[in-house]
């Protein structure tokens, strides 16, 4: 069986996108809503060849854990995606500092005032690494959430 | 491929995230209607068979009585008799609570599949 998630895991480092794009990766093609806009009523309830409750309902359990898992983790990703915000600016602000430390460094213009470049270097790199953290754990979120949004709808889904 | 998750109906990931606790909160509902619904049926097995028993006692209870004991007669009316009937109504009562849950749990099945299927067009984000 062929899944997407293979190929979308291995180019994801290929891309600067966005925080909001590591979701995009993980949308399943087989998952994902026809975004060209030509959305079409669904001809019954749903459009959607859903199990009936009588046949859920043994695996009404399997569905609340599965919903319980996709909860948490698209929270947890929401609170990544918001220190891998913050983590950038810091990333960002302690980088300019940088640059002009090593501006003054080389202007001769070292003070007592201003840190060295090399103390502040050291602290761009602690954030580069707690961005990368966020990032890398905001990826762990989506993928659970991947898995218990497929065990939920393979719950409510006839399967031949 | 008609009956796979592969229709464009169910709503993508991006979505579901967004809208987990929607989820999650009818996942819950239907988990307890359904488990409520199981108590009640369970309830309701346990009231008939007690009813069934005091329905044969009451039976053997008049057989035993000598002919014209009236008071023998009233006194099966106000013991066995009277249990009987509370049994009874506690059948109707589980009966109509698990009818009761079963209709929570159709409602919140049909939540859940509204939270899962992409039946809002408008929404894009």
């Amino acid at each position: 069986m062929y899944t997407g998630e293979q190929h979308l895991m291995n180019d994801r480092h290929e891309h600067g996108a966005g925080p909001d794009a590591s979701v995009e990766r993980y949308i399943d093609s087989e998952t994902s809503v026809d975004d060209t806009g030509s959305y079409s009523a669904p001809v019954d309830d749903h459009g959607y060849p859903a199990l009936s409750l009588e046949e859920i309902t043994p695996r009404v359990d399997d569905i609340l854990e599965a919903a319980k898992i996709l909860a948490s983790a698209a929270k947890k990703r929401e609170k990544n995606l918001v220190e891998e915000e913050e983590a950038e600016q810091a990333a960002r602000a302690l980088q300019q500092e940088a640059n002009d430390a090593f501006e003054a460094r080389l202007a001769k213009r070292v003070t007592a005032e201003i840190r060295s470049f090399e103390d502040v270097q050291k602290d761009v790199l602690k954030a580069l690494k707690k961005l990368d953290k966020a990032v890398e754990s905001a990826d762990e979120e989506t993928q659970k959430s991947q898995s218990a949004y497929k065990e939920l709808l393979s719950i409510i889904t006839p399967s031949n | 491929m008609r009956t796979n998750v592969s229709s464009n109906a169910v709503i993508s990931l991006p979505h579901a995230m967004a809208h987990s606790d929607d989820i999650l909160t009818a996942a819950q509902k239907l988990a307890a209607a359904v488990h409520k619904a199981r108590k009640k049926r369970l309830e309701e097995e346990q009231a008939r068979e007690l009813a069934e028993r005091l329905r044969h006692e009451v039976r053997e209870a008049l057989k035993a009585l000598p002919e014209g004991d009236y008071s023998g007669h009233l006194h099966i009316e106000k013991t066995i008799q009277r249990e009987l009937v509370k049994a009874n109504n506690d059948v109707d009562r589980a009966i109509d609570g698990a009818n009761r849950e079963a209709e929570k749990s159709e409602q919140a099945y049909a939540d859940l599949l509204d939270a899962l299927l992409n039946n809002h067009a408008s929404q894009s984000d």
